[in-house]
């Protein structure tokens, strides 16, 4: 091009800039140039004002949070209802533990150990009879409080799944991967048009094992002190040629939407790095600020909710953990530590824990999940759809006062007295009272903080609806456990095991799953998996839940012959489809 | 029986290739220390999607010349968990950060390489390196000689692109593929939009170097 016809482009350019910016349309221009510089000039209006509208669809996408509770807890304290119809067919079963059952979720004064009985006791809730822990309170922000009912008003409860393997890790990584391809945070995130599509907490370096994408896509970790920072630092401080040149910066992205148009031919996975590098500039138009002092405020919140979870004498809970209970030698006040030593503990088992107990990971992941799914404050959209939490595998900071050692039988023996140590949900040499006290302080504190996350989803428009409307939050662990007698506390659950979800989808306390009244491997009524007619004779499995996951969140179930608990009405919301849940002879 | 018959049909005609000795320089799992590793932490079929860090390093290094003392420009390609790829167990140092116990700083301490996967974080960071290094003369004029190999630099003028400057371009980051017409014509339209060739360049090499394309399996 010589020197006066690069002016005249020049002058035209001049001239088609000043025409879009004065009448806002370039219609009558028909040059290759002139067509090029509209689409341009229209290209990066239109997006600015989209993202600075939010008319995006980051809250409306649906979105997964899958809490996994490591080493099989118990789950009969919280959301494995044994009686849940209030008059179900029940055995205790205590053959295999002389003193009393594991069973129990209340104590009442009798002539058990230390003067009191164990008893499964239950409360009304709308329509279902759930563990007697759901009669209490649980902790608030800024030290309110509020009935745990309320939690339940939003919770699908399935029961009776057979996860057919007994292994921590096969059965923790069967459920997040059915198939053993399609994750079911992968599926979520398949669909997502959030710029951060999954992101994992808790699982540090073996996250992307969790994690598989159609799409290619990664989950990335957000662990450590500062991840709000660790992850939002790349899209910060940008000052190149992009940044400052609104033009050339368009222009870039017309050749990109050039390559991009043509890149599903060469790779299936190439489109979504257009995607993702897209998702990426739309990051660098946020301000983003304060991001340590936020991650820091949010984790205090939830740190203090678990603090009074296990030291708040308020939320005490009449049969539960109101009186001093303790002082015997004896299977029930029997406990294993993480560091695999084995006590009977001492007079009062209620001062097992303290405002210093605490669950690790717990605090930090609902910090994250607020945030990344609310936008922070930050985005009018949420960040990820797919949040992939581990949750801590023990009460950690237990406070033993005087305990009784199990090798020599005496209490205060082996300067055992004002000791702290990490009571280990793999509950084997767990004994019964001892687990019901720190079992539910555990699911109290980790029901505080979902109420919380809930109530965090609620105060967010999304649609005609609100973000806890489009979210599942699924809570499972590697298993159930049994109540077979094993080492003082109770075996693995692997094939009774339980799967809860929490949503705006749910609207009101629902339970689903047959269990059997006895175990002939692991007596009472634990939870076993029973048949269940709708499933053609099998027993629940992971592939149910899936498919009950996948009609919830409007994703392809990857198990399409394993049919979903439930259906959805023209409201969007969930109604079950099988029966009401029976405990089988 | 019929089943059984068809699925034997279907084996049948692949049975041969499974009976052809491997090269000894595959990679064999089962001869390897890899394999625990592999069993006890992946039960699926390892399935990269992108390049891993070392391999975009390596690239922006061809093609800008970076130098070793310009090498924190590319900070972020060291980012291992969204760049994925190769980690060296014995390195005393890794993105600015001296180890202690280098070993145990390698992943879970067990797992030597992450996989690479999609996500906006390493595409950022791609953008930010190639604005760095597009916007240093030296590095400009070392990718520009490269084209140009008699372009004096600096702030010398640099000739108009063409359909061939504009292909050499494209297979610094693409190797053997050809750009096509849409965006060769695409990146025409791009510099004489520009004030300057010079300007029309940096945006031509920005778009090529910030593609997510090159960064694919």
């Amino acid at each position: 091009m010589s020197n006066e016809n690069k002016k005249n482009e020049m002058d035209r350019r001049n001239f088609l800039l000043k025409s879009i910016q004065s009448v806002g349309t370039g219609i009558l221009m028909a040059s290759p140039l002139e067509m090029f510089l509209t689409n341009v000039l229209m290209g990066v209006f239109g997006r600015a004002n989209a993202l600075a509208a939010g008319d995006e669809s980051g809250y409306l996408d649906k979105k997964l949070v899958n809490l996994t509770l490591t080493n099989g807890p118990s789950r009969w304290f919280w959301d494995l209802p044994l009686r849940p119809n209030g008059n179900d067919a029940f055995s205790y079963n205590t053959t295999n533990d002389p003193i009393t059952s594991m069973l129990i979720t209340k104590l009442n004064a009798g002539s058990g150990g230390g003067g009191y009985t164990g008893e499964y006791a239950s409360v009304k809730i709308g329509e279902y009879y759930l563990p007697h822990l759901w009669s209490g309170l649980m902790a608030t922000p800024n030290g309110g409080t509020a009935p745990m009912s309320n939690l339940a008003q939003n919770m699908l409860m399935m029961r009776g799944l057979d996860w057919k393997v007994d292994s921590h890790e096969l059965d923790r990584y069967l459920q997040m991967v059915p198939t053993g391809n399609s994750s079911l945070l992968g599926l979520v995130a398949d669909k997502a048009t959030t710029v951060l599509p999954s992101i994992g907490v808790g699982f540090s370096a073996t996250n992307s094992n969790f994690f598989h994408s159609g799409k290619g896509i990664t989950s990335r970790a957000m662990d450590g002190n500062d991840p709000f920072t660790s992850v939002f630092s790349p899209f910060t401080n940008s000052a190149g040629l992009r940044s400052t040149n609104a033009i050339a910066g368009a222009a870039i992205d017309r050749a990109l939407d050039i390559m991009k148009a043509k890149s599903g031919s060469k790779s299936s996975y190439l489109p979504n790095t257009y995607q993702d590098r897209a998702n990426a500039k739309k990051m660098m138009l946020l301000q983003f600020s304060g991001l340590s002092a936020s991650f820091l405020t949010l984790k205090t919140k939830y740190e203090n909710l678990i603090s009074r979870s296990f030291g708040d004498v308020s939320l005490r809970l009449a049969g539960l953990d109101n009186v001093a209970v303790g002082g015997a030698q004896s299977n029930q006040y029997r406990m294993l530590f993480s560091n695999r030593n084995s006590f009977y503990t001492g007079a009062d088992i209620r001062t097992l824990t303290t405002i210093n107990s605490t669950i690790a990971n717990l605090a930090a992941s609902m910090a994250v999940s607020e945030f990344m799914l609310t936008g922070g404050g930050i985005s009018p959209q949420s960040f990820t759809s797919s949040i992939n939490i581990m949750v801590g595998d023990s009460v950690n900071n237990v406070a033993v006062d005087s305990a009784f050692s199990a090798a020599s039988g005496a209490l205060g023996s082996q300067n055992f007295s004002n000791i702290t140590y990490d009571f280990n949900s793999d509950a084997h040499e767990t004994g019964s009272y001892i687990q019901m006290i720190l079992f539910s302080r555990y699911y109290r504190a980790i029901s505080s903080c979902l109420y919380e996350l809930v109530n965090q989803l609620k105060a967010v428009t999304a649609g005609s609806g609100t973000l806890f409307d489009q979210t599942a939050i699924s809570i499972t662990s590697e298993f159930n456990r049994s109540a077979r007698n094993n080492a003082g506390g109770a075996d693995h659950g692997w094939n009774g095991s339980c799967y809860s979800i929490i949503s705006g989808m749910v609207t009101q306390p629902t339970v689903a799953g047959d269990i059997k009244v006895n175990s002939t491997t692991a007596g009472g009524s634990w939870g076993i998996a029973s048949p269940m007619t709708e499933f053609s004779g099998q027993n629940g499995l992971i592939g149910n839940v899936a498919s009950t996951l996948a009609t919830m969140l409007e994703f392809k179930t990857p198990t399409p012959n394993n049919p979903s608990y439930v259906s959805k009405n023209s409201l969007g919301k969930v109604q079950m489809a099988v029966a009401k849940p029976k405990n089988v002879a | 029986m019929i089943k059984k018959l068809f699925t034997y049909l279907l084996i049948f005609p692949i049975l041969p290739s499974c009976t052809i000795k491997p090269n000894q320089s595959d990679l064999k799992f089962s001869d390897s220390v890899y394999q625990d590793i592999a069993s006890s932490t992946m039960d699926y079929p390892f399935t990269a999607t992108v390049v891993d860090r070392k391999y975009v390093e390596s690239v922006l290094n061809q093609v800008f010349d970076v130098t070793s003392t310009e090498t924190s420009v590319l900070t972020g390609v060291y980012n291992k968990s969204d760049f994925g790829g190769g980690c060296d167990r014995y390195a005393s140092s890794d993105n600015g950060v001296t180890y202690e116990f280098p070993k145990d700083q390698c992943y879970s301490g067990i797992f030597p390489f992450l996989p690479s996967y999609s996500n906006p974080m390493r595409y950022s960071y791609t953008v930010k390196t190639c604005e760095t290094l597009i916007n240093s003369s030296a590095r400009f004029t070392s990718v520009m000689q490269k084209i140009y190999p008699t372009w004096a630099g600096g702030s010398n003028i640099l000739p108009a692109p063409n359909a061939i400057t504009i292909k050499t371009a494209y297979q610094l980051f693409f190797q053997s593929e050809e750009p096509g017409d849409d965006l060769t014509q695409s990146f025409l339209v791009m510099s004489s939009a520009a004030t300057t060739t010079n300007e029309g360049w940096k945006q031509i090499m920005t778009t090529l170097c910030g593609s997510p394309e090159w960064q694919i399996f």
